[in-house]
């Protein structure tokens, strides 16, 4: 359970983040999206006790994250992959972050295996891929079996196996009952590894919601195809559908679902010969999403 | 605490940096070694009225590049982790900082006494062997006599080493700290040698590098400062800049 409550962080003039408050729940993967820029780096900083917030609070389990005493057991963390010492071999790197929180060296090789680099433990972290870089971060966050991941931007650089790789990982993670913070800037991405999506945008919220819904608020209404399209027309609009012919015939539906559109024509017998449920993309409901937060705000400027 | 002093020390001896300073302090051990070997030859060629009756003792000689080799394990110890970003990992299993920056300070001393002692006996006990009984000043104090210098120099190394290591997280530069640490150990004696008397002495016997001297020196002996005052000002130029260094890394976004 993470709790961000009217959080603010300020670096001299600039605002990085701007009275954000979202819950992230266990159980479910969260995807915490905007654009490069958007503050989520910073509310993860914040988060991890790394920056001082200006304003507000950041939750882990209840509590701020600088009092936990062995922090490894109940957050597993990866900010940067890359922030590693590239002379260091990738088991001693695991082993002094180990070390801290009183993790012992059978555990480092238990999660080496876990993300598949058992065979290079003893490699120096220099020579490694940005993938297996972003592996031995994830490595790191699992040390201490913790019941809270965040993780930042872990597919970016990713290859298409790697990419697939942390989806499935995360999706676990989540099904067996952690809370999952997976930040990304990537849209797609997120489509398919989320249940739950916060969405940032220059420091604020757009919006906390599931895939499931933001989906549904950004519909485009159902393409219906009838040898009958007026008459079709006509009682759509008499049951309350508002209805737009399209240039090749069809009709564009909204406020009635494909269900009740089918319903309807076999009631009256009209022949229907397509029914199909636009939704936008949720790539687009995020694009307008943040547009809109980018109008606002310079609306606000003038 | 016994955790993350762990940890810095598992840190300390797993990059190459550390191997390569340890191998860089023998080559100056095998150096000044050969200045030995050097000072006996000339003494041997030359005849028996023309004799040199000083040369500058290894256990000097060996002073500066130890110095040089103390600051960068001290700055090292924190700019290696501001530059790789391991830092904030660093942070995020450990988060009370003040513990976090408190257990560099064992490993640093440690590893700077671990290696400046040795090295320093080491550069003493070879020029001896190898001058043998010429008798030529700078090779003649016995081991017993010398003994309380060498260790002061040591000591020297390791404040030389903490006090790098405060100026690495104060600035967060390895070239930065590495800068200000040689400034005060290397530049400022040399600026201080040339101011007119006697603040040539008062100065250079105030710096870090003037201090072994002042602590070691005889009671009788005139000088600025006495051998315990000398003794709390070395430990001072350790303790203020760390203070300083916690007072900043404990407020600052990592």
């Amino acid at each position: 359970m993470i709790e961000v409550c009217d959080l603010t962080k300020r670096y001299g003039r600039t605002v990085a983040v701007d009275g954000l408050s979202f819950t992230v729940e266990p159980g479910h993967v969260t995807g915490f999206l905007g654009p490069n820029g958007a503050g989520k780096t910073t509310t993860m900083r914040v988060l991890l006790g790394l920056d001082a917030p200006t304003s507000g609070t950041a939750l882990v389990g209840g509590r701020r994250y600088a009092t936990i005493r062995r922090p490894m057991y109940e957050v597993g963390a990866l900010l940067d992959a890359s922030a590693v010492h590239p002379g260091r071999r990738a088991a001693d790197h695991l082993a002094w972050l180990a070390r801290t929180n009183g993790i012992g060296r059978r555990r480092v090789a238990e999660v080496l295996e876990a993300v598949g680099l058992a065979g290079v433990a003893r490699r120096r972290v220099g020579g490694f891929s940005l993938g297996m870089r972003q592996r031995l971060g994830i490595a790191a966050a699992l040390l201490g079996d913790p019941g809270v991941l965040v993780f930042d931007e872990p597919v970016n650089g990713l290859d298409p196996d790697g990419v697939r790789w942390i989806r499935e990982l995360t999706r676990s993670l989540a099904g067996e009952g952690r809370t999952v913070l997976l930040s990304s800037h990537l849209m797609t991405e997120m489509e398919l590894t989320a249940d739950r999506l916060v969405i940032i945008g220059r420091g604020r919220l757009l919006a906390a919601t599931s895939v499931a819904e933001l989906a549904r608020r950004y519909a485009r209404g159902v393409l219906v195809r009838s040898p009958r399209a007026g008459e079709l027309a006509r009682l759509l609009e008499s049951a309350g559908g508002s209805v737009a012919g399209e240039p090749d015939g069809g009709l564009r539906v909204t406020g009635l679902d494909a269900a009740a559109i089918g319903d309807l024509a076999a009631r009256h017998a009209v022949p229907v010969h397509g029914i199909t449920p636009h939704s936008a993309s949720l790539e687009d409901a995020y694009m307008r999403l943040t547009a809109d937060a980018e109008q606002f705000t310079a609306a606000g400027v003038r | 605490m016994i955790g993350v002093v762990s940890a810095e020390w598992l840190k300390l001896r797993t990059v190459r940096s550390t191997y390569l300073l340890l191998a860089a302090a023998a080559v100056f051990v095998l150096l000044t070694a050969a200045w030995s070997a050097n000072v006996a030859h000339i003494w041997d060629g030359r005849p028996a009225g023309g004799k040199i009756h000083t040369a500058a003792s290894p256990e000097y000689l060996i002073m500066a590049p130890f110095e040089v080799c103390a600051a960068v394990l001290g700055t090292l110890g924190i700019t290696a982790e501001y530059a790789t970003g391991t830092i904030r990992a660093g942070l995020t299993v450990w988060p009370r900082r003040l513990t976090y920056l408190m257990a560099k300070v064992p490993v640093v001393a440690g590893a700077a006494l671990a290696g400046a002692l040795p090295g320093v006996l080491a550069a003493f006990l070879l020029g001896r062997l190898i001058v043998g009984d010429r008798p030529i000043n700078g090779f003649r104090t016995p081991l017993g006599e010398a003994a309380p210098a060498l260790v002061a120099s040591a000591l020297m190394l390791v404040v030389a080493a903490l006090l790098a290591l405060a100026l690495g997280v104060i600035v967060r530069s390895a070239a930065g700290a590495l800068a200000g640490a040689l400034t005060l150990l290397l530049v400022l004696p040399g600026v201080a040698a040339h101011l007119p008397a006697p603040w040539d002495s008062r100065v250079g016997s105030v710096l870090p590098t003037g201090l072994p001297g002042e602590i070691t020196r005889a009671p009788d002996a005139a000088g600025t400062l006495g051998p315990v005052p000398a003794a709390v000002l070395l430990a001072a130029y350790a303790v203020v800049p760390l203070a300083a260094a916690a007072a900043v890394f404990v407020r600052r976004d990592a």
